[in-house]
């Protein structure tokens, strides 16, 4: 085959690199730095580019290059990423090593693209044969070429460039540093995330896995965590923590799926991937059933108000108490007599209906109040059949220590309506179904209500067709 | 250099059937039309590839006979810009990239031919080289895609990408020869792989079980150690249930329902590592698919004459680069400009240059760069005040284009003085043209020998420590006398 020297003499333009079997062997990650296989590969096809193009970089710049964000910092990020910044003066380098034997395309995780944090100026096409003991620089690409050019693969979520898109000769990248060329575009900046909701992203992305967690929750919210230095090192932290209990417990690593514990979410004790509706939906709207037939909270006037609690308070007829519940969420937003009339209500109530309609009314108008009980919704992501959508749990303690619980499933990715035919099931201990529910043209959301006492399982599954998912919970 | 060798099929053994055969009595296509309507026929005779004969495709020849009519002047580079145009960015008639496909015929030729000359020790078969190179040519949108037409030829650009396309894909494909199969998955590319696919008949909507059953294995399945990973061997049982459960997890994202097991994720698996394998052997030259062009293609659009030039004054902006880069060449250090004559006129190689200077070959190349670097900032710096701007926020994409055209003008600048030389020489030899045609050999020997006492003058160098540099001149006498051929 062709030899390097051969080879640098057709492709002047680009850099090639050899190395030696002891340098390969050196760039192997030491025991104990990496969780799982995948990443320990990552980690040495990054060091053995990093080892080699470093004087490269020195030597055509004048300059001393730095790792970023420090050397310490790199584990954290082979962790779960493929790929290393460098540093030269104000300008950022990111080397993104391949193994593949063609450069047709030139790929970049989106993380070192779309992290306003993380984003670099230029971006090395490094293609390593580590058996060969060859690597070489064939081109390299811009912020802003990835941005205006580059292909978005949402399977990967990386940025892919046609071969001929990329800049092969390197010489041009001195230039261009040379010149002073503004190769940066800006990108959308990332959402702050909350303590709490960091927390429940780390536990759920800690857990082991055989692979980069990089794409198990929203790009958002995972480029948010890795935005943080702190966050993106708990997470390197737990993740080896996690594997070493497992190793300890001799646990095979995948994943068993989690048992949703109700009761404990009435001591803030939350599994991970639960939120909040505000974190998932963004505002502290409360009513989503009603988000889209209602364009806002009007405020009643007072004597419509003093009504409908006088309803409330007198009549035992259901069907009126209902509709007063309702009402009151959507005209006694600042009222503190309609949130005690709804709290009473809760109380008194025997009927499922009347009592949701309370609880959401009072999620509208006082969200936060613990007489309303705990609701949690969960992304279910695209994994219905590509149909993104969210599941919301509710409980609410009724008399006798028993739990009244709602589930309800809503669309998500901006759409008004679930895909019709999609199905909602509740599940029991033995897995048969005893409630289920499905979505119409345009139904905005589905729902199913049921109660229980504490200890007893159940399970809810959302499905299109042949695709579903599950959730266990115990009460 | 060989001559493209020619035979001459024996009457009533020309099995063709639509296509009309040429008789090759001459080897290259004389006329616009053969050019753009004819397709080579190629074999292997003593181990070197030769065209054993042209055919028409008759659709392409009616077509092409009426655009020539329509313009009878126009020439060849203006036909093959012209069928480029209607080819690129977007098809707009269909058969121009047939047009093209047969006119880059030659420069698939030659390509072929150099790489299997140049690395003969290789032992690469030439008709594996036209194939390989011949189907990179026919995807006009990758070959031309940074293609300016005043900086070169249509034929020159498209030699010079096919020689990189093509020792590329060599080693690829010699390097793939030693993966295993688990390995060989993890060195593709997305792109690879679904070329493969789509190369062994597979529709758009049936590569994404392929697709996700490849990347969940790459993402799960690695070799453990620094070494061996060209013989990565299968995985483990529990490593399977893994990328099995992956591919699981993620099939509704490609609205995949049916649920996959082991194996039928190896399966999927086998069939990717097979389309690549067969990939890599290429089928036998052909050709191409003709057959699929339609016999009553539509008329083609009017001729425009008006937009090869699509620049703004580019006349202007050329005598500026040409003033910019001429000072900045003659600020060199004398030594660094015989050396750019050497290599960049006279097509010396870096070794040779190298040590022609006793220089470390490492040494001349890293010089070379920094100089054509200098070279550029400096092109750019100037360009940017003749155009009022103060600042240089040029963008690595114009900077690219700005090296192009430094590098053609660089070859121009060092090629002119000796060309320059020749055409003096070969004036004084009071020869006529079709004198000189039949006395070629001796004239071109003759030739070579004066340029050669005239760079040692000129460069104060000796050239007589130096092999190889008889055969460079010569082949630089030869391309100057082209017309004499």
């Amino acid at each position: 085959m062709f030899t390097v020297p051969e080879l640098m003499v057709e492709f002047p333009e680009q850099l090639w690199l050899e190395f030696d079997r002891r340098e390969r062997s050196a760039a192997w990650p030491n025991d104990g730095k990496y969780s799982y296989d995948a990443a320990r590969w990552n980690a040495f096809l990054n060091r053995l580019c990093l080892t080699l193009v470093i004087p490269w970089l020195e030597e055509e710049s004048g300059l001393a290059a730095k790792v970023w964000p420090s050397e310490a910092d790199l584990p954290g990020i082979w962790e779960v990423v493929n790929g290393t910044a460098v540093a030269l003066d104000k300008k950022r380098f990111v080397l993104i090593p391949s193994e593949a034997l063609d450069i047709a395309e030139f790929c970049v995780p989106q993380e070192w693209v779309d992290i306003p944090s993380w984003a670099g100026d230029y971006y090395l096409a490094v293609q390593v044969n580590p058996d060969g003991g060859w690597l070489r620089v064939w081109g390299y690409a811009t912020h802003e070429m990835l941005k205006s050019k580059g292909i978005y693969d949402e399977l990967e979520r990386c940025y892919c460039l046609r071969r001929e898109d990329a800049i092969e000769n390197l010489n041009v990248m001195w230039v261009a540093v040379e010149v002073g060329a503004d190769e940066r575009v800006p990108v959308k900046p990332l959402p702050v995330l909350s303590a709490m909701s960091a927390e429940n992203l780390l536990a759920q992305l800690s857990r082991c896995s055989p692979y980069s967690p990089r794409l198990d929750v929203g790009f958002e919210q995972w480029g948010a965590l890795l935005d943080s230095a702190s966050w993106r090192q708990q997470l390197y932290k737990r993740r080896m923590l996690a594997v070493a209990g497992d190793v300890a417990k001799d646990v095979a690593p995948a994943p068993a799926s989690t048992v949703v514990n109700l009761s404990q979410w009435f001591e803030n004790v939350v599994e991970a991937g639960w939120q909040t509706i505000e974190e998932l939906f963004g505002a502290p709207e409360v009513n989503l059933a009603l988000r889209f037939r209602s364009p806002g909270s009007e405020s009643g006037s007072p004597e419509a108000i003093a009504n409908q609690i006088r309803h409330i308070y007198t009549t035992s007829d259901e069907g009126l108490l209902k509709i007063a519940a309702q009402r009151l969420g959507e005209i006694g937003k600042g009222y503190p007599q309609a949130v005690e009339a709804l709290i009473y209500l809760l109380g008194k109530t025997t009927d499922e209906e009347t009592r949701w309609a309370a609880a959401e009314s009072l999620w509208k108008i006082d969200p936060g109040n613990p007489a309303s009980g705990v609701r949690r919704v969960k992304d279910l992501g695209m994994q219905i059949a590509g149909h993104a959508v969210a599941l919301m749990v509710a409980a609410l303690p009724k008399a006798g220590g028993k739990l009244a619980i709602l589930v309800r499933v809503y669309p998500l990715g901006g759409k008004t309506s679930l895909p019709p035919g999609l199905r909602l099931a509740v599940l029991d201990e033995q897995g048969d179904i005893f409630l289920e529910a499905q979505a119409r043209d345009a139904d905005e959301c589905i729902q199913l209500k049921l109660g229980g006492t504490r200890g007893e399982w159940f399970s809810v599954k959302v499905g299109l067709e042949e695709v579903s998912v599950s959730e266990t919970f115990v009460i | 250099m060989p001559v493209m060798s020619c035979y001459l099929p024996q009457s009533g053994k020309m099995g063709c059937e639509r296509e009309t055969s040429v008789r090759c009595t001459m080897c290259e296509r004389q006329t616009l039309i053969d050019k753009f309507s004819t397709f080579a026929i190629v074999g292997e005779r003593n181990g070197s590839l030769v065209v054993s004969r042209w055919v028409y495709q008759p659709a392409l020849k009616r077509n092409m006979q009426g655009m020539v009519e329509l313009d009878p002047e126009a020439n060849e580079n203006f036909w093959a810009l012209h069928w480029l145009k209607e080819a690129v960015p977007l098809p707009l008639y269909p058969p121009a990239k047939w047009h093209l496909s047969a006119y880059l015929e030659k420069a698939c030729y030659w390509t072929a031919v150099k790489i299997c000359q140049q690395f003969s020790d290789k032992g690469f078969n030439p008709t594996d080289c036209f194939q390989i190179a011949r189907d990179f040519a026919g995807n006009p949108a990758k070959l031309f895609a940074n293609y300016d037409s005043r900086l070169s030829s249509v034929q020159t650009y498209a030699q010079m990408r096919l020689k990189s396309y093509l020792l590329d894909e060599l080693r690829r494909g010699r390097e793939a020869e030693k993966y295993s199969d688990w390995a060989l998955l993890r060195a593709l590319t997305k792109n690879s792989l679904e070329n493969a696919l789509k190369n062994c008949g597979f529709k758009e909507s049936q590569i994404d079980p392929y697709r996700l059953a490849w990347r969940c294995f790459t993402e799960i399945y690695t070799p453990a150690a620094a070494e061996g990973s060209r013989k990565l061997q299968p995985p483990s049982a529990a490593q399977w249930e893994a990328i099995a459960g992956r591919y699981n997890q993620l099939r509704g994202q490609l609205k995949l329902e049916a649920e996959v097991s082991v194996k039928d994720l190896q399966n999927l698996l086998k069939t990717a590592v097979d389309a690549v394998r067969r990939q890599s052997k290429t089928s036998p030259a052909s050709a191409g698919s003709l057959e699929e062009l339609d016999p009553s293609m539509p008329g083609p659009g009017p001729l425009i004459y008006n937009d090869s030039r699509e620049e703004d004054s580019p006349k202007f902006e050329w005598e500026r680069v040409n003033s910019i880069l001429s000072e900045s060449f003659q600020s060199l250090p004398e030594e660094i400009r015989k050396m750019f004559e050497l290599w960049l006129g006279l097509d010396f190689t870096q070794k040779e240059v190298a040590g022609l200077f006793c220089w470390e070959q490492e040494k001349f190349s890293k010089q070379m760069k920094r100089h054509g670097q200098v070279i550029l900032t400096e092109l750019l710096k100037e360009l940017g005040k003749a155009e009022g701007n103060s600042k240089l926020g040029k963008k690595s994409k114009e900077i690219d284009k700005k090296g192009q055209l430094m590098k053609l003008w660089l070859e121009e600048h060092c090629q002119a003085p000796y060309e320059a030389f020749l055409a003096s020489s070969f004036a004084k030899m009071k020869i006529s043209v079709a004198g000189a045609k039949a006395r070629l050999a001796e004239v071109r020997s003759s030739l070579r020998e004066e340029l050669k006492v005239y760079v040692e003058s000129r460069l104060q160098i000796s050239l007589s420590q130096l092999p190889q540099a008889d055969k460079r001149l010569g082949d630089f006498v030869r391309d100057w006398s082209k017309f004499l051929e």
